[in-house]
């Protein structure tokens, strides 16, 4: 693959969500990397540089707001821009918690995604 | 023991109480009177010597039985920090006066009991015991003094079991809240999947016949319409929590409501939409919020009307430094008594129960949306000819 591909990580644990996440950004150029749990995030994004992460708030095991806040205090990532998506009626406040640059209220449209990760590469 | 008078012992004014419930019940039981009086004397020299220490004793007096045979009992139970010895004259007294007395000292409270055995030939029973209970829970007060202590306590009893009432509605009121919440945010998770695949599956390049996309555009419509209900349920729920938060900005209104009025054109592709604004102002709004308004008020026009029939939407303003927008139907209208309930939660008029769908939701949630704006919302129906919807928001003045 190109290095120039752009690249995103998503942690969701709903197999759905990932596959048509997967699926629909794979169709738009992205060269998507999923988990379903957040365990080992720091090395997983480290050695994968994304230039995007779109993360859940209900990700096992200790929940996307700890793991965003992780990755903010982590020197080397905390320039990647974090997406928060959440069926959670109360995301905006959960985004800013957890500190991250955008959100994204579930259930989302297909071109709503496609739209701000694509705003989001703009920041990163 | 099985217990028949209750004494909170507080000041002298109980001495009497005690003394005379004392002597009362030792003469129900059959005693003799110096056995009577031995008995009550006993008793209010204990209750005179915590009184004269404290004023949170309790005195009881009942009956224990001890297999066959019954004695008479008093407790008295006070402070532990309170020490009695022999000086304490009533508590010397007491003790010569009854065959059996005892003091136990715990943690809790210092207790003493006094116990006189009743004699056989009083043939006493639980059923005799039971009328003796009754009867002096319904005895009349023996002083004013009584009476008043008898209505304070009926009256914080009322209080307390008021207190709980009130907790377990709200328990349970925030239980019901919770659930909301919860249950709308499970429904959406497999929302996101149903809507994200139906939108795959319309936007595939392979081939797909005109009735399969005309099936999944008709999955689309569905999932987009339990979607909005899913998302009225969370508003209540927000509603009840006090969470419905807003983040005003002033917005120009004209451009605002052509906005709205196109995106209903496309859900409603049937009906005739007629716009007429006054001149341009601006209002402090949230915009989704105020979205969420117009797609209801629209969205109901176009519901309870026919087809090709017109929908009016206007601005004016009112003398009261406020803009007014209606939205007006040629549909079936309402009667009075609809109009009155149509902004309540969960209210649906009996005459569309059968024919429309719907949870009562809508109205509701935008009557919210506009006092939360700091406006009005009121409806003007005649049945059969039209409803006309109308809110207003204050101007923004600088």
């Amino acid at each position: 693959m190109a290095d120039n591909e752009k690249k995103i990580i998503i942690f969701d644990d709903d197999e759905d969500i990932l596959a048509i996440c997967s699926y629909i950004l794979e169709e738009d150029g992205w060269q998507v990397t999923a988990f379903p749990d957040c365990n080992n995030l720091i090395d997983h994004i480290s050695t994968i540089k994304p230039d995007v992460i779109l993360m859940d708030n209900w990700i096992p095991d200790e929940g996307g707001i700890v793991a965003t806040q992780l990755i903010k205090a982590t020197k080397s990532l905390q320039h990647i821009p974090v997406v928060y998506f959440s069926a959670n009626s109360d995301i905006e406040t959960l985004a800013a918690t957890a500190k991250a640059d955008m959100y994204l209220p579930k259930p989302f449209d297909l071109d709503k995604l496609k739209e701000i990760l694509t705003k989001a590469l703009t920041i990163s | 023991m099985i217990n028949v008078v209750s004494i909170s012992l507080e000041n002298e004014m109980d001495l009497v109480l005690a003394h005379k419930r004392s002597m009362k019940l030792a003469e129900r039981l059959g005693l003799s009177t110096a056995t009577q009086t031995t008995f009550a004397t006993a008793v209010s020299e204990i209750a005179r010597t915590v009184i004269e220490h404290t004023d949170d004793g309790i005195l009881e007096i009942g009956l224990e039985q001890n297999q066959t045979r019954y004695s008479l009992m008093a407790t008295v139970s006070y402070d532990n920090s309170i020490r009695f010895t022999n000086n304490d004259a009533g508590f010397y007294y007491a003790q010569k006066l009854v065959p059996e007395f005892d003091l136990t000292e715990t943690v809790d409270c210092n207790l003493i009991v006094m116990k006189i055995g009743l004699p056989r030939s009083l043939k006493l029973d639980p059923v005799k015991i039971n009328i003796l209970k009754k009867e002096f829970a319904n005895e009349q007060p023996i002083n004013a003094y009584d009476e008043i202590k008898q209505r304070n306590a009926r009256l914080s009893q009322i209080a307390h079991e008021k207190d709980e009432e009130l907790r377990r509605t709200k328990l349970v009121d925030e239980k019901k809240t919770e659930f909301i919440s919860i249950a709308s945010h499970e429904l959406k998770t497999p929302m996101t999947v149903l809507k994200a695949y139906t939108q795959m599956a319309r936007g595939t390049k392979e081939p797909v016949s005109d009735q399969l996309r005309e099936l999944l555009s008709k999955i689309d419509f569905q999932s987009n319409k339990l979607l909005t209900l899913v998302q009225q349920l969370l508003d209540i729920s927000k509603i009840e929590n006090g969470n419905l938060q807003y983040h005003l900005q002033p917005v120009k209104l004209n451009d605002f409501l052509n906005q709205q009025v196109e995106v209903m054109k496309h859900i409603l592709p049937h009906h005739e939409f007629s716009i007429n604004y006054c001149n341009d102002v601006d209002v402090l709004i949230d915009e989704l919020r105020m979205e969420q308004v117009l797609a209801n008020l629209l969205g109901n026009a176009g519901k309870y009307s026919d087809k090709q029939t017109k929908i009016s939407v206007e601005t004016m303003l009112s003398d009261e430094g406020a803009v007014v927008v209606s939205i007006i139907d040629q549909g079936r209208g309402m009667t009075a008594e609809t109009m009155t309930s149509v902004f309540d939660k969960f209210y649906r008029a009996k005459d569309v129960l059968k024919s429309h769908t719907g949870l009562g939701m809508g109205l509701y949630i935008t009557s919210k949306i506009i006092t939360d704006h700091q406006g009005k919302i009121w409806v003007e129906s005649e049945k059969g000819v039209g409803s006309k919807f109308c809110f207003s928001l204050p101007l923004v003045t600088n």
